[in-house]
């Protein structure tokens, strides 16, 4: 029994990075109906963009010893540069396509995709990197369950990055202009929306969250590495699917859900496994309920 | 525009099988080894696009894991080559009409094995993933391409994850571009036809398609399938030419090579997928060397294809005769 | 797909029932997009279905060939159940429409427009077709026949070889009725055929609608906006307003009813 409290902690943690990043793919289809295949790497960036400047802060050193004040600074600093990122993806490569048909901006958001893996293992090297120590780590014990503060701390800045997602789409205006785009580009452009400035706003929060994802998952996962994003990108991309695509509470849901089943897989059955469940799961879906868990059916006009 | 008559097809196709056979016994030996491998991963390739631009280009449907079909006739071949077919040759001598008909005889098979089990893979992802549109099926045929690798590379008795060796070697020029000339032929004939028309049909507004009689899940299943038959048999060709076969050589980046193919050509051309094939299997030979910039240049080549000529290089038209001839071109 | 009345009703000239509402419904969410409908159209009968934009009217074309299902009701046709089939099994049984958006397969040529509604018609199977490739010449020679004298008979040949998307809109329209009758159907729905025209070519089009009855004893039903056209050539009108069938007869009666004037009246008048 501990050792399945054990799992569902370590599980939850994992899940919760994949609800960051899920939460970026949900959005972009919710409003654009496209799947940011290159949204994984946008993770990806945002832990490279981490690693330089705890570089630059000499973190984890004697002069620059772990600290939250580092953390934060890193922190804010690559959600800051994967949201340029995100806003740049948006208006050079996305908005044209705009009206292209669907197979055209898929095919260009899987070039997108390759073209930072692939500049990533150019610039920063194919080699991996470790990541700087922001937090010293240590452990808590509850019964039999470990757990570590960085689990804490990842869990803990989820929450509060999706508290404020939250926040934002009910409560301020942004958010109502993108649930009414999401729901018809023509309708809300009639009714006064600036759609540009709609759809770049969600690329930029997007992009924050998956760098906020990439930092949390530095913390957790020294090792870092160009071809990072794959894996997790599709994982959070079948989450968002799970939950219902463009559905935002669904991503989150999704995400923990992935993330239990994972660490459940490599836990109870063996690791070889553990990309094979989210494949699985994916199908499952597909198969037995396109729309997700929490998506609607909707009858289409002909 | 009256149909072509039997004979032609079967005058042209002669003809084709002649050229081979005598390049295969001239041209290749002078060449050497290297180039005819790049000449065989042409063909090969060419039998990948094709197959793909008939599902992709002609019948619009979103698959991009190709390499999934392509593993699955590969090992499948090699299966039966290895288990069976070889020790049944060895048995049986290699002396008078077995030593010349006896190899090519038994790739015929495993090619054909691999190219059903693939095509009964497109049935069976087909029929239930073709109900999803767009997005969606893309995603659904990516997870079976990776599913297949997964599955492969955990079954032991064709290698798992140490790879599956020692298969025999028994694909040359000839066979490889007798595979890709049966491509082009059928599916230029399929298209050409009213049957060919329906599936363009299906393509440009399915809703509309469907209101004119047309059984479009009929149509884009059985679309599925033949592509899938024909990745099936590249694999194969790959498999008893490499003599080796590992399910690195059949993940996402290899399905998505395959739709670079079909999207630089242009979907809905034949001419186009070849061209590109061609040409982005001379490329990166060509630019050896500059290996951490071949991926990039290949990418970035991508986006701004999306971005400036969607419609590829052939734009959806066909290589017809008459531009080679004046005289012939049609008033 | 059963027999579910094999006593059809008569309709007034004596013809049998071809195509049948009972009492249809149909909801989008919180709309009620089609309440109730009872409407039958006898065999060989031209009759206009009108109504302010927004009424049911294409709903009601969908209903029929199967891309909506009815919430409640029955739709008849030649004595089946269509209700709820799929739109490819409706068009084989008999019933071929066009759009009230242009929705040809505009990457293909006119005449390749035409061979792909006459998929039906060549005998070999998609595997025959692979295996044997152009060995089955005669059924396409004879499909290439059939859909030029189509194409002539819609006055098209001229655009033959045409990308469909390239033609001008009255052409279009007309494409779209071809490749309908490309279907072989008995009944055929019309989708504001008339929409965008100019007097002269509505004209002809009203022409060629009633030989469309009159030379290919094709049952019509016609959906329009131009009452010159309704008037011009329907036998009957019925009159939908916000889902309900509110009025039904003849177009004369129709034009005086005062609760169809006033459901025009809510909006601009109509096009006369």
């Amino acid at each position: 029994m501990a050792q399945f409290v054990q799992q569902l902690v370590n599980g939850l943690s994992l899940g919760a990075i994949y609800a960051l990043i899920a939460l970026g793919y949900t959005m972009v289809y919710g409003i654009l109906r496209l799947i940011n295949f290159a949204h994984g790497d946008v993770y990806m960036v945002g832990a490279f963009v981490g690693y330089y400047l705890g570089r630059m802060l000499n973190a984890g050193s004697a002069s620059a010893p772990p600290s939250a004040w580092n953390f934060f600074l890193v922190l804010g600093g690559s959600m800051a540069a994967c949201a340029l990122l995100g806003f740049i993806l948006e208006r050079t490569a996305y908005r044209p396509l705009r009206r292209a048909p669907r197979l055209n901006a898929l095919i260009t958001a899987i070039g997108i995709s390759l073209l930072l893996e692939n500049l990533g293992q150019l610039i920063f090297g194919a080699d991996p990197k470790d990541f700087p120590t922001l937090i010293e780590r240590t452990s808590y014990s509850v019964g039999i369950v470990v757990f570590s503060n960085i689990q804490l701390i990842v869990i803990a800045t989820s929450v509060i990055l999706m508290l404020g997602l939250q926040y934002i789409v009910h409560r301020t205006k942004m958010g109502t202009a993108m649930r009414a785009v999401s729901f018809s580009h023509d309708a809300s452009g009639l009714m006064g929306v600036n759609i540009n400035r709609v759809i770049s706003f969600t690329f930029v929060l997007g992009s924050a969250l998956a760098a906020a994802a990439g930092i949390l998952v530095g913390l957790y996962n020294p090792k870092i590495d160009p071809l990072m994003g794959i894996m997790p990108g599709l994982k959070a991309f079948v989450a968002a699917v799970l939950g219902g695509i463009g559905n935002i509470p669904g991503a989150i849901v999704g995400g923990l859900i992935m993330g239990v089943a994972e660490t459940l897989t490599v836990g109870y059955l063996s690791s070889t496994y553990r990309d094979a469940i989210t494949f699985v799961i994916l199908v499952g879906v597909l198969l037995f309920r396109p729309t997700g868990l929490f998506g609607t059916t909707a009858r289409a006009k002909v | 525009m009256k149909s072509r008559s039997v004979t032609r097809t079967l005058l042209f196709s002669l003809l084709y099988l002649v050229i081979l056979a005598v390049l295969g016994r001239t041209l290749i030996p002078f060449i050497g080894p290297y180039y005819t491998q790049v000449l065989i991963f042409i063909g090969i390739n060419i039998t990948l696009a094709v197959s793909l631009n008939l599902i992709l280009g002609f019948a619009g449907q979103f698959s991009i894991g190709h390499a999934g079909f392509m593993a699955l006739g590969g090992y499948t071949s090699a299966a039966i080559s290895f288990y069976f077919l070889g020790p049944l040759l060895a048995q049986l001598g290699t002396d008078g009409v077995l030593g010349t008909v006896g190899e090519p005889a038994a790739l015929a098979v495993a090619l054909l094995s691999g190219g059903i089990a693939a095509a009964i893979a497109g049935l069976l992802v087909g029929i239930p993933t073709l109900r999803l549109r767009g997005d969606y099926l893309a995603i659904a045929t990516l997870g079976m391409g990776e599913i297949i690798r997964v599955v492969i590379l955990n079954t032991d008795f064709v290698g798992g994850a140490r790879g599956f060796t020692d298969i025999p070697r028994w694909t040359t020029f000839t066979w490889v571009f007798l595979v890709a000339g049966l491509c082009v032929l059928v599916v230029r004939n399929l298209i050409a036809s009213t049957m060919g028309r329906a599936l363009i049909a299906v393509r440009e507004d399915e809703d509309a398609a469907a209101a004119m009689g047309i059984n479009t899940t009929r149509y884009k299943v059985f679309a599925f399938v033949l592509g899938a038959f024909f990745a099936g048999v590249a694999g194969g060709l790959q498999a008893h030419y490499l003599q080796y076969l590992h399910t690195n050589s059949f993940t996402f980046l290899r399905s998505i090579e395959i739709v670079v193919f079909v999207i630089l050509g242009g979907g809905g051309s034949i001419t186009g997928s070849v061209i590109a094939a061609s040409v982005l299997t001379i490329l990166p030979e060509a630019l050896r060397g500059a290996e951490s910039w071949r991926m990039v240049i290949y990418s970035a080549l991508l986006v701004i294809m999306m971005l400036t000529r969607p419609q590829g290089l052939m734009g959806g038209r066909e290589f017809q005769w008459s531009w080679l001839i004046p005289r012939w071109r049609k008033q | 797909m059963e027999l579910v009345d094999t006593q059809m009703a008569k309709t007034v000239n004596g013809a049998p029932v071809v195509l049948e509402f009972r009492h249809a419904t149909l909801s989008f969410g919180g709309l009620r997009a089609i309440q109730d409908v009872s409407l039958h159209v006898g065999k060989g009968e031209l009759v206009g279905l009108i109504g302010p934009n927004g009424a049911g009217k294409t709903t009601l074309f969908n209903m029929a060939t199967g891309a909506y299902n009815p919430d409640s009701g029955e739709i008849l046709f030649e004595g089946h159940n269509i209700a709820g089939m799929a739109p490819y099994r409706i068009n084989r049984l008999g019933i071929a429409r066009t759009f009230q958006n242009i929705r040809l397969w505009g990457q293909m040529t006119v005449l390749d427009n035409i061979r792909a509604a006459m998929h039906q018609r060549v005998r070999t199977t998609l595997w025959q077709v692979v295996a044997a490739g152009s060995i089955h010449a005669e059924d396409e020679d004879r499909v290439l026949d059939e859909a030029r004298e189509l194409l002539a008979y819609l006055d098209l040949t001229r655009v033959e070889q045409e990308r469909a998307k390239n033609l001008p809109y009255g052409e279009q329209r007309r494409l779209e009725i071809a490749r309908a009758l490309a279907t072989q159907p008995t009944l055929i729905l019309l989708d504001e055929p008339a929409a965008g025209m100019n007097t002269g070519e509505k004209i002809k089009l009203m022409d060629l609608i009633r030989r469309l009855q009159t030379e290919r004893h094709l049952t019509v039903l016609l959906i329009e906006h131009d009452m010159k056209v309704v008037m011009g050539i329907c036998e009957r009108v019925a009159v939908l307003d916000h889902g309900e069938k509110i009025a039904e007869g003849r177009p004369e009666e129709i034009q005086r009813n005062p609760q169809v004037i006033e459901a025009y009246l809510g909006e601009a008048p109509p096009t006369s």
